[in-house]
């Protein structure tokens, strides 16, 4: 059932005419969606009843109204990569919140910046370099929303081990609660700014969002504090080359280094004593060996070839256990200390630097590419795109025992044929908050165009909650709501809980539960 | 290719919307982060590269008809290919192949809007899309001494292009190179009214059949003048003979150079000196179509192969334009040649440059649109604190112009041809 | 059987006291907030006893009140409000499990930090305190409470270092926060080698900061999981001597910005008189002695290269004290640094060290930034100069929070307990500060005993989405009825 005319015309006069629509071919491309394939069986989702392009908070609280009065379900996005975007059906309007893009402040001494949806981490770590400041980055990349990832989503990236975990990053937050009121949380409530998010009293950030987010189903989220951390690089990273080989020096006062381990174990007791030294800067698995020879070819056909003479195996082989560290030091002095505590967990670790990672070229990329988060997009280069598993955010050994799982699970999908051989192992993830937890995601490639391997996707991705769930092995990375139904009896059924607080913070059920909690159990 | 030739990079774009942005790496502050001006100035997800790819496929599939949004959506793009070197930093996928070929179906069911009918009827009566007189194109050659290669030979010919040759603000620039090609004892000759448009504003804009007769026409013609080098002043025109005349895959026996490049051998040769002081600031914005679009065409015919399970390979390999081998220091170098300019960069710039606003048939369609645009650019120039915005494209001075006199603004403009002329 | 034998046979009856002495001794607090008796006190030893108590609670419409904090208590929060029975924890005493290698430890709510730290020195580890806790605190009373802790630079979250909980909900549910919650019982959690170290969850809720500052509203805690650091091996403790505030503040900030040093904190001579100080002369003379400000900072060496760390440390800090005009030293005329970090490093003698100059203190505190403080400071003394509290007495302590992002601002005032007098002053002082320091931008995230109505009049919405939180996991209102917007 399509939008009814007369509300379409409410919203046209909060909006004006020119931000909103719905016509037909702007309606599917927020239907198309990365993911969509292994929910909808096709590139498409439900069509939104029309996209509204509100500009400003005061514009969102009348839309949400709108919608409330007249039984209207509305979902709102900001960058809109992925399909925990999609809207659950004909009718539902699709909030694209891209004119509100605004870093509306940047409070350098207290290190945090506050910025509307649509603005996204490359454009906030730009500004914030200028003041010596820097933010975490999402494994997505630097084109993702900040505000999104810390209120809606997720959270996981490689900055993680000195900047934290989105869903620990915000602090108040402006929000247009499902029924059209304003809440405003912490700080920022009582008028005092944006410095905190909890309180007075309870933290109400506990109804904003878990260990993920809402993704769309508890209202919008209309400005956001976003923590800021040290940057003690220069204002201004200049970056040398043409595409796609852009590249930086390393500063005097950073170090960028590929590590490898003998094993599973000393790779885990080397990151465990890392982070308990305080000082890496970003770390993770960035390259685990299905991705290694991405280091030395550029097109999936070299890459084939490259794996397929048998010419890739000696460096893949070096990365079976590896990650990348980037160190920092606020002054020389600090920097050294760094780099004599990182040797002595070498030796300690019986760890060493590949060869390969020791080209000053590969050096400079490697930094550049860990820095920036700008070309995290590669993982969709091979097959059209990826999809990911286990992943619980948690004790580092329980991250590393959930990445050895995911291996020996993916094997039998890839005899099978349906997603990309990379070796089965790749295992993607660091450490959070200087070692307190970690997180390794089995990433696995698949063709998106090809309805048996988006299939096989599906069946993968089954067998890999079943072992989450029959291991113990944490909650997992980025569940949809089919997943969800899985964990919820494991977990206490934290559904139960979830569906009352809906039921409470939205009784004419307008924002779209699909990705968060439908109110009545079906 | 037809545009359902493209239907599995449209069925694997991610929706990443990196086509909005420059490279990330390359965003150097908040103001100037956006490389995609069809995206800010129509907002919906639709407006951007990746948009187009999904209305293509939805055309495709049935899902859609052509409407008015449908054709706007398409048109209101200047072809500026910025969507296309972000996306190929990781991705290897073709949007802005997939967008000629959505105009190309387009035209081919008869979906056409009326300002680019107009410059249609323009080549169909006059070989030139500003409906100007095809007997008024050599004009612009008036009293100057040089060759007609209808008439005698020559080695070089200078291609001037419908707007060098009939914009009278500008006609300076291509009085200008001849004379500094023949004060570098160049043997170029022109071919004055007898000159045809290039075409390339017709493949832009979905018109493959008037493309191609521009471009049979020209290579037959100079493959039988028998130059070795064809040199243009147009970056419009040299990015359509190095990116799309060989598509048509003629022979073309000759060489062809922009004349920023041939200004810069003639320097490091020692042909022209510059030696006259011009003390100015400037900044220098790249053409689209002499950066990134110029890239040369690297034909690939061949099938997708699955190996390792799913991995996609194109067999045989296929080679990516990606922007990397655009003319980015030939201008350059030329300005920095010239003894008292200081160039200082802007923030986007080379492969990620933020179009000037002109290309794509969007002055001709989307007057507002255009200026906008090259307002934007302008903005940009200024904050480098230059006093001049200098560049090597007629479409981008007439735009930039346009957007100086609508906004009164007394920033300075020049073409690197009239800078290096001062400078003699 | 009777409400009170069904209650009685939960947890025993040697766990259950209705004498007046007990009763007395729960009905008030050092706070101004009224007096009130509980009907008796249970001290229940385990989950599955609290459990039974809540759902008992629910049946019986009996108000609950959780304590597990030894008095002196100060904030309000655990007197009756309505009558109903207090849940003293002090009982549940097992420290469950210490883990090194994840750096956390699991404990009941009984546990004290003077019974934590030296257990957790053993495994090479401590936990941030706040300043000088009172030996009987419990942990769990102070994390669930958001107090802060002396090291900014390992709160990443201002609900560091509380990770999961068990609790049982004001509904009776009993339920486990974060990946405490599951899959998996804990045993199965501790085989795959998980520790209960992600606060988060499950899923999209936040379950804990649902149950952390609400004040024992929501529910009972069981047991918690809490971030634990490394131990250091070498400690250096630095003083900053100022007679402005403003002088120590960009210092502190760059500091804060280049994590150096651990403990970092300001106190005014006032505070740092009152830590150091045995009896009240002994403040008196200190204070006269020392500086009006100081910023304590320590730098610390762990397990890994300890002498190395210092140096650089001190090194790089005095290199920035040179540019920022300060001068940290070991040692100022009234404070040694050794004396100061031993005070800083375990929970307070007997007495409370705040008790010590009069008897009793009342404490105003809120957040705010460090760079406003200043103007907090000043506004304090002028409304006690009004009231005519000498300023003198006054004792302040800044806190940097959440890495440097937050500033915890408390002011203490002491007052004589046995003068009828001076606490009324004092207790107007207490009200008029509080509402003036609200009404400049004070934010009151811990809105004890008068700061409830204050800080709810001021912030609508949230108290509509509180009660319906409240409504939610709590529908019996069971749980401490009467606090917060409750």
């Amino acid at each position: 059932m399509a939008l009814p005319r007369n509300v379409y015309q409410v919203l046209e006069g909060i909006v004006g005419p020119e931000n909103i629509s719905d016509e037909p071919v702007v309606l599917d491309t927020y239907a198309f969606q990365y993911l969509a394939e292994t929910v909808a069986g096709n590139k498409f989702c439900p069509r939104p009843g029309a996209v509204v392009l509100p500009g400003s908070t005061e514009e969102v609280q009348a839309i949400v109204k709108t919608c409330n009065r007249y039984g209207v379900k509305f979902k709102a996005l900001s960058t809109g990569w992925g399909v925990w975007n999609m809207v659950s059906g004909a009718g539902t309007i699709q909030l694209d919140l891209r004119r509100m893009n605004r870093i509306l402040d940047i409070d350098e001494k207290n290190m945090y910046a506050v910025v509307e949806p649509y603005v996204i981490f490359a454009q906030l770590q730009v500004e914030a370099m200028k003041r010596g400041l820097n933010c975490h980055i999402i494994g997505a990349g630097a084109n993702a929303s900040p505000l999104a990832s810390c209120t809606s989503v997720s959270g996981q990236g490689l900055s993680g081990i000195s900047m934290g975990f989105s869903a620990r990053n915000p602090l108040a937050v402006e929000w247009v609660l499902p029924t059209g009121d304003i809440l405003r949380l912490g700080s920022l409530g009582s008028g005092a700014g944006w410095f905190c998010g909890d309180g007075p009293g309870l933290s109400l950030r506990g109804v904003m969002r878990g260990l993920i987010g809402a993704m769309g189903g508890m209202g919008v989220f209309t400005k956001c504090a976003v923590k800021l951390y040290p940057w003690p690089g220069p204002p201004v990273l200049p970056m040398e080359g043409l595409t796609p080989e852009y590249r930086t020096l390393v500063p005097d006062n950073f170090r960028f280094y590929a590590l490898a381990f003998p094993s599973w174990d000393s790779f885990a007791d080397a990151a465990y004593k890392i982070g308990e030294a305080e000082i890496g800067y970003v770390m993770g698995r960035q390259l685990p060996p299905g991705l290694v020879p991405l280091l030395l070819v550029r097109s999936s056909a070299e890459y084939a070839q490259i794996r397929q003479s048998g010419m890739a195996d000696e460096p893949m082989h070096e990365f079976k256990h590896a990650f990348l560290l980037v160190l920092a030091g606020s002054s020389l002095r600090e920097i050294e200390y760094q780099e004599k505590a990182l040797k002595e967990i070498l030796a300690e670790t019986g760890g060493w630097i590949p060869s390969l990672t020791q080209d000053p070229d590969i050096e400079k990329t490697g930094f550049s590419f860990l820095l920036k988060a700008d070309r995290n997009g590669l993982i969709f280069k091979l097959a059209g795109t990826f999809h990911t598993s286990f992943g619980a955010v948690t004790a580092w050994d329980a991250a590393v025992a959930g990445a050895k799982r995911g291996e020996e699970i993916k094997k039998k999908y890839i005899e099978k044929g349906v997603i990309v051989d990379d070796t089965a192992d790749n295992a993607w993830g660091g450490l959070y908050e200087q070692g307190r937890f970690g997180h390794l995601e089995e990433l696995f490639m698949y063709d998106p165009s090809d309805p048996e391997s988006a299939k096989g996707a599906v069946e993968y991705l089954a067998e890999a909650d079943e072992a989450v769930v029959q291991e113990s092995l944490g909650q997992p990375i980025g569940i949809l709501p089919s997943q969800a139904a899985v964990y919820s009896p494991a977990c206490f059924n934290y559904q139960d809980w979830m569906r009352r607080i809906k039921k409470a913070f939205d009784p004419n059920v307008a924002s779209d539960p699909s990705l968060y909690i439908e109110p009545e159990e079906s | 290719m037809a545009l359902q030739d493209y239907r599995n990079d449209m069925q694997r774009c991610s929706r990443c919307s990196l086509c909005k942005w420059p490279p990330l790496a390359q965003i150097k502050s908040w103001r100037f982060s956006n490389v995609c001006p069809s995206m800010v100035w129509g907002n919906f997800h639709a407006y951007s590269a990746g948009g187009r790819l999904i209305a293509a496929l939805a055309l495709l599939d049935g899902r859609i008809e052509y409407t008015d949004k449908l054709v706007d959506i398409v048109y209101q793009c200047q072809m500026d290919g910025a969507c296309d070197v972000s996306c190929k930093v990781t991705r290897d996928l073709e949007p802005l192949e997939a967008m000629l070929a959505l105009r190309a179906k387009c035209v081919e069911d008869g979906q056409l809007l009326p300002a680019h009918m107009v410059m249609v009827e323009s080549l169909r009566s006059d070989d030139n899309v500003l409906s100007q007189p095809k007997a008024e194109r050599g004009k612009w050659a008036a009293g100057l001494d040089v060759k007609d290669i209808a008439r005698e030979k020559a080695d070089v010919l200078y291609f001037a292009g419908c707007r060098h040759s009939f914009d009278q603000d500008l006609r300076q620039t291509a009085r200008g190179v001849v004379t500094l090609l023949e004060r570098a004892g160049v043997d170029v000759g022109i071919s004055g009214r007898e000159e045809t448009c290039c075409g390339g504003r017709a493949y832009e804009t979905g018109y493959l059949g008037e493309f191609i007769k521009y471009a049979e026409h020209n290579i037959e013609t100079w493959n039988g003048a028998g130059v070795s080098t064809v040199v243009t002043s147009c970056s419009d025109c040299y990015g359509t003979f190095k990116f799309h005349y060989p598509k048509i895959g003629k022979a073309m026996n000759f060489e062809v150079l922009h004349i920023t490049q041939y200004l810069d051998l003639l320097i490091k040769g020692g042909k022209i000196k510059p030696i006259k002081k011009v003390p100015l600031q400037v900044t220098y914005h790249d053409p689209c179509h002499l950066g990134r679009l110029s890239e040369p065409y690297l034909p690939w015919v061949g099938v997708e192969r699955k190996v390792l399970g799913q991995i996609v390979i194109k067999d045989p390999p296929k080679e990516f334009r990606r922007g990397t081998n655009g003319i980015y220091e030939p201008p350059r170098a030329v300005l920095k040649s010239i003894p008292g300019i200081e160039l200082v960069e802007m923030e986007r710039i080379k492969e990620y440059a933020w179009c000037c606003g002109a290309g794509g048939g969007v002055k001709e369609a989307y007057p507002d649109f255009a200026l906008w645009t090259a307002k934007e650019r302008i903005e940009e120039a200024k904050a480098t604190g230059a006093e001049a915005l200098v560049t090597a494209c007629p479409w981008c001075e007439r735009n930039f112009k346009d957007a100086l006199e609508q906004n009164r603004d007394k920033m300075k403009l020049y073409d690197i041809v009239e800078l290096l002329l001062e400078a003699l | 059987m009777s409400q009170k034998e069904e209650f009685i046979a939960i947890v025993g009856a040697g766990n259950v006291f209705d004498d007046q002495e007990s009763l007395e001794a729960y009905s008030r607090d050092e706070s101004f907030v009224r007096q009130m008796k509980p009907q008796c006190v249970a001290r229940p030893k385990n989950a599955e006893e609290v459990q039974e108590i809540v759902k008992w609670a629910n049946r019986t419409a009996t108000p609950l009140i959780p304590v597990s904090s030894g008095p002196p208590r100060f904030r309000g929060d655990t007197i009756p409000s309505l009558g109903g029975v207090v849940v003293d924890l002090s009982r549940m005493k097992r420290i469950i499990r210490i883990n090194r290698r994840n750096r956390v430890a699991m404990v009941e709510p009984g546990v004290t930090f003077a019974e934590l730290q030296p257990e957790l020195q053993k495994e090479g580890l401590r936990l941030p305190t706040p300043l000088r806790p009172r030996m009987s605190k419990s942990v769990i009373g102070s994390c669930l409470e958001r107090e802060p802790t002396i090291i900014p630079k390992y709160q990443w979250d201002i609900s560091d270092p509380l990770l999961c909980t068990e609790v049982v909900f004001g509904s009776g549910d009993l339920f486990r926060t974060g990946e405490a919650a599951g899959p998996g019982s804990l045993e199965d959690q501790w085989a795959s080698g998980q520790a209960q170290t992600n606060p988060m969850g499950p899923f999209q809720i936040d379950f804990f900061r649902l149950i952390q500052g609400a004040q024992g509203t929501m529910g009972i805690v069981t047991w918690a999981s809490l971030r634990c650091e490394l131990l250091p091996r070498l400690q250096r403790l630095f003083l900053v001597a100022s007679q402005r505030l403003e002088n120590l503040l960009d210092f502190a900030y760059r500091l804060l910005w280049a994590r150096l040093g651990d403990e970092l904190l300001i106190l005014n001579g006032f505070n740092l008189a009152a830590i150091l100080g045995e009896d009240a002369d002994d403040i008196k003379a200190l204070r006269d002695t020392l500086p009006p400000w100081v910023l304590i900072f320590c730098v610390a060496g762990y397990a890994r290269l300890p002498q190395e760390r210092v140096e650089y440390q001190e090194r790089d800090i005095m290199d920035i004290a040179q540019r920022f005009g300060v001068e940290p030293v070991t040692e100022i005329s009234g404070a040694k640094g050794r004396d100061v970090l031993e005070a800083l490093s375990k929970p307070s003698a007997e007495p409370y060290w705040k008790l010590r100059y009069k008897g009793g203190c009342h404490d105003i505190f809120f957040l705010t930034t460090l760079d406003r403080t200043p103007e907090f400071v000043m506004a304090i003394y002028r409304i006690a100069a009004a009231a005519g509290y000498p300023t003198t007495d006054i004792g302040i302590y800044l806190q940097p929070q959440i890495q440097g992002r937050a500033c915890h601002c408390e002011f203490n005032l002491s007052c004589d307990p046995g003068n009828p007098r001076e606490v009324e002053k004092v207790r107007h002082l207490f009200i008029d500060a509080s509402q003036t320091l609200m009404r400049m931008g004070g934010f009151f995230s811990r809105p004890y005993g008068p700061w409830a109505e204050m800080a709810y009049s001021r912030d609508a919405q949230s108290v509509i989405a509180m009660r319906k939180v409240k409504g939610i996991f709590d529908p019996n209102n069971v749980m401490n009825p009467s606090k917060l917007c409750f």
